[in-house]
């Protein structure tokens, strides 16, 4: 049994997922609640409330994961701290994963594509959330091989193909390309461009935050992708249901593997030369 | 359990030291861990909330296991959590607290949330067993600086308290002034060892006044107008002389207030704590003149002095025990003060 959570953004999500030795899996409990500095109230309880909802103890968790960001730097730290913690307590292993990649897995888990009706499946989409001082946080990901004909690239032109690939239920899948970036929201669609190529940010599809984008974007609506956007138990069940009996390799699962994605330095406002030398 | 004793782990992470301990329900310390960040805060001159917290993720795991090492202990002997919930920088002691939480949680544990200041008040019965109450507490450091009656393990009065500048900022900025290393604190006093300290007058805050209050903004400010009427090099030249006298006007204010407080409460002890508690001047002074006045006298080893987990630990011997599930909505709380015992 697995214990998700994340509260790296605004809303503090929570999901136990169950797994089959067949590597197949099922959500069992989930908790999405609206936060906004709240998650220190909130997320032990909701993570008990779903636990406790499936009838399962702490004992039971054969491993955790825990949206890793970007985010809110005291978001992202409530859920690394208790991540880590609770898998030196209990001893079983511990993974982070970016809170973009939780999104477009989230997304796709829920029919993001091809969609109904025929809706042709995106060749790039771009997972945004807020990053505050007017700015999002985004990543990008490029479909890697599809059966839409002059879509796709083969995969072994992907750069970066060691990047987590997403795949929807049609078998398509999309491969994250370069870092996570934070942008102000007219500039997105230009870094989109410098990542996956000219013109790829007009095209793409944005997810989660779009309603700090600008009304050109090509996106889907924030209710487009249910309120919690950000279910990380249904993400991780997407694109690697092998993690569930086996680590990715070099990911060791120990609590100090798991690393917050702060995407910004935290000495930006600082004086540094003010503050060492009173007389300069 | 199998016969031993049951273990309390402690965390602390109000500040800029990410410590965990282990003690016996009886206080016997049987480990005290602390990743100091003093190396990383050491670029800004001070330090950074952001910067700390980030070191908190960091260690806090870290620190939790080899405190378990150094017990010779596994999770297992942990029979409660004690963790500060406040006062101190809001982010970093969210990641204490989340770390705490999710260890009670996830053994079903009860677990103790501690008022800082209770932990450093604390420090004097891990040092000294048997110190008396009631008795009169020093707590000085970086971020507080006040006089505190104990009447009993558990009963605090805030008897004063400084006006503006804690003891510890004071020495750290003038520190910074005479343009020495961090922390700056310990650099001034080492320098001062050396210095006249009768060479320079600076004015003691409220000395007159008859409170037991402090101020420590005059005697900065002094510094600072002395400072700049010299070059480079005059202030190279004299700052032995100058760390010295001002050491001695800063400790001067600790250490008659703290004698006046335990007349005014006819106490027969007096304590020290906090991370001033290390300054070496003050500890002298204070071991031989409320000796002289024939108090018992208590100054903890420099360990349970600045921040650490063992004296949290202890704090949490007399504190409320929250079971499981009461403390999973448990908050933390910046600016705390000293008379609030958090959980009850
Ligand atoms: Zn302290």
């Amino acid at each position: 049994m697995i214990v998700a959570f994340d509260t790296s953004s605004a809303v503090c999500s929570v999901a136990v997922v169950g797994h089959a030795g067949d590597g197949s899996h099922q959500v069992l409990a989930a908790r999405d609640v609206p936060s906004q500095a709240d998650q220190t109230k909130l997320l032990l309880g909701l993570i008990d409330q779903a636990l406790t909802e499936v009838g399962a103890t702490p004992e039971q968790v054969t491993a955790f994961f825990v949206g890793t960001g970007p985010g809110t730097f005291t978001g992202v730290r409530i859920g690394v701290a208790t991540a880590r913690a609770l898998s030196l307590a209990l001893d079983v292993p511990v993974f982070g994963r970016s809170s973009l990649d939780a999104l477009a897995a989230a997304a796709l888990m829920r029919g993001l594509a091809p969609g109904e009706g025929g809706t042709v499946a995106p060749d790039t989409f771009v997972p945004v959330v807020d990053a505050r001082r007017g700015q999002v946080f985004a990543t990008v990901f490029v479909r890697a091989h599809g059966s839409q004909e002059g879509q796709g690239r083969p995969p072994e032109t992907v750069v970066g193909s060691h990047e987590p690939t997403l795949v929807d239920a049609d078998g398509l899948s999309w491969v994250r390309l370069g870092e996570v970036f934070a942008a102000d929201p007219a500039g997105v669609a230009e870094s989109v461009d410098l990542v996956a190529g000219p013109g790829a940010g007009a095209r793409a599809v944005y997810l989660g935050r779009t309603d700090l984008l600008p009304e050109t974007s090509a996106r889907h609506e924030p209710g487009e992708v249910e309120a919690g956007f950000l279910v990380l138990g249904h993400a991780v069940a997407l694109p690697e249901p092998a993690a569930f009996r086996k680590a990715r390799p070099g990911d060791p699962g120990t609590p100090e593997s798991v690393r917050p994605i702060y995407v910004r330095s935290p000495d930006a406002d600082v004086h540094i030369a003010k503050m060492r030398d009173p007389w300069a | 359990m199998s016969g031993r004793e049951e273990l309390i782990l402690a965390i602390e992470t109000s500040c800029d030291d990410t410590a965990a301990a282990l003690i016996t329900v009886s206080g016997e310390v049987r480990a005290s861990v602390s990743a100091s960040q003093d190396a990383i805060h050491e670029r800004y001159g001070g330090v950074v909330p952001e910067v700390a917290s980030r070191a908190h993720v960091e260690r806090a795991s870290v620190v939790v296991r080899e405190a378990l090492l150094e017990a010779g202990a596994s999770i297992e002997d942990v029979g409660r959590v004690a963790v500060t919930v406040g006062p101190g920088l809001i982010g970093a002691l969210l990641v204490g607290l989340h770390t705490a939480k999710a260890i009670a949680w996830a053994r079903r544990l009860p677990l103790t949330p501690v008022n800082h200041l209770h932990g450093h008040l604390a420090a004097a019965w891990l040092a000294d067993p048997d110190a008396p109450c009631p008795m009169v507490t020093l707590v000085a450091s970086g971020g507080h600086t006040l006089l505190v009656r104990v009447s009993d393990r558990r009963t605090f009065t805030l008897l004063g308290q400084t006006l503006d500048d804690a003891a510890g900022e004071a020495f750290d900025k003038g520190a910074r002034l005479l343009g020495l290393g961090y922390p700056g604190g310990r650099e001034l006093d080492l320098l001062a060892e050396t210095g006249d300290a009768h060479a320079f007058d600076f004015p003691i805050g409220l000395k007159r006044s008859g409170s037991l209050d402090f101020s420590f903004s005059g005697v900065k400010t002094s510094l600072f107008y002395l400072l700049r009427s010299w070059t480079a090099e005059e202030r190279a030249a004299r700052a032995a002389d100058v760390a010295a006298s001002y050491r001695r006007a800063v400790v001067e204010a600790l250490v008659s207030k703290l004698l006046a407080a335990a007349e005014a409460e006819g106490v027969a002890a007096v304590a020290i704590a906090g991370g001033v508690a290390a300054n070496s001047l003050l500890r002298r002074r204070v071991e031989r003149e409320a000796g002289e006045r024939g108090l018992h006298v208590v100054v903890p080893p420099l360990r349970f002095c600045t921040d650490n987990a063992a004296m949290i630990g202890a704090a949490a011997l007399t504190g409320p025990v929250l079971a499981y599930p009461d403390y999973l909505g448990l908050e933390a709380s910046a600016s705390l003060s000293i008379e609030v015992t958090p959980g009850v």
